[in-house]
């Protein structure tokens, strides 16, 4: 069976500030470490692993359908910038799960997020969506975030039998990562 | 089996006169053959589906009503517009037995926020997928990589249908 990952990594303002050893931002690090995955996933391993990308700030679209060719999937983290103010979790969900309706095989959105969610589909109610597409939400937040972030992260994984961690280092977000994918890919 | 999806720059930046000259030439070659299929996606800051794939006599009566649709928002986003494109052709077509062909007619007078070469690297890892630019500028757009600048065709009245032909 193919497992199809999509990574859905927050591009807001919020993620240009370093976070401890996550430097010199957020993005940054994300970036590296999605790269990390992608090359033992797609290059080192012969897993039957599919990777695709999207990404939100205010707006979300997507930067690529799951693949295996690690090229396209360079090309696409090398794209990654700071778009702009807001944050909208749920419609990035929908943007992912529009993305993975299209392929057979299992599921996940690996999130990527420093919170502060402010705009668009509530993340609890794109969870139904992702949910009823069979699509489960993994959620990794960076640092301390709020409350009501932390509440609609929960209720999300907790609709789509996700999971959700938070880390605050490099190490911590490489080694959640790669734990996150070899669960999925067995 | 030829499906396209029009995303078309209903902007006061784009030309709307060029624009609907450019629906007119589609729907003139489209309805000779009866194996093509087209929808039609408007865009501003958002896009707006008006019409999905169907037979080329729901388009002819779709460009009378376009003609009075109100300018939408500025400055345009094309690469929202043309992923929306995407998503209606992977639902609605079959890439195995169909061309699938977007055009997509903008002015590009202003950068968007969202780069046009991120839609672009989307259509590449989707596949199964021809998109043309054209432009109803005069000149292709300076804030665009030279490598996608050259693929923007400029739209010239009376000049589309030679455009066309090559690709319908």
């Amino acid at each position: 069976m193919v497992h199809n990952i999509v990574f859905l990594l927050d591009t807001s303002l919020s993620m240009r500030k370093s976070h401890n050893d996550l430097t010199p931002n957020k993005l940054v690090a994300v970036r590296d470490a999605v790269d990390y995955i992608a090359v033992k996933m797609l290059k080192e391993k012969s897993k039957p692993v599919k990777l695709g990308m999207a990404v939100f700030f205010g707006k979300a679209y997507p930067l690529l359908c799951p693949t295996r060719d690690y090229g396209l999937v360079l090309d696409a983290l090398s794209r990654l910038r700071i778009m702009g103010e807001g944050s909208a979790p749920g419609d990035g969900v929908v943007v992912s799960v529009k993305i993975l309706r299209r392929v057979y095989g299992s599921k996940d959105v690996i999130m990527i997020t420093d919170g502060g969610f402010n705009m668009g589909i509530p993340l609890d109610v794109a969870a139904i969506y992702a949910k009823n597409s069979s699509v489960r939400l993994i959620i990794i937040s960076i640092g301390k975030i709020k409350d009501s972030d932390a509440f609609l992260i929960e209720e999300a994984v907790k609709t789509t039998n996700g999971v959700s961690y938070s880390v605050d280092t490099k190490a911590e977000l490489f080694s959640k990562l790669k734990k996150i994918v070899e669960e999925i890919t067995g | 089996m030829i499906d396209i999806v029009l995303v078309l720059e209903w902007t006061k930046s784009s030309d709307l006169e060029l624009t609907m000259e450019f629906m007119n030439t589609v729907y003139a070659l489209a309805s000779k053959n009866k194996f093509v299929r087209i929808g039609i996606i408007l865009f501003g800051k958002e896009p707006i589906p008006l019409l999905d794939l169907g037979e080329p006599d729901v388009f002819s009566d779709t460009i009378n009503v376009i003609r009075n649709i109100p300018l939408l928002q500025h400055p345009a986003e094309p690469s929202l517009a043309i992923t929306e494109a995407v998503d209606m052709l992977e639902d609605l077509s079959e890439p195995i037995s169909t061309r699938r062909i977007i055009f997509t007619v903008a002015s590009f007078s202003s950068r968007p926020k969202i780069r046009l070469e991120d839609a672009l690297l989307y259509l590449r890892s989707v596949g199964n997928l021809n998109h043309y630019l054209f432009t109803t500028s005069n000149r292709r757009p300076r804030w665009i990589s030279n490598d996608v600048a050259r693929e923007i065709n400029i739209l010239r009245k009376g000049a589309i249908a030679k455009y066309l032909r090559k690709i319908i």
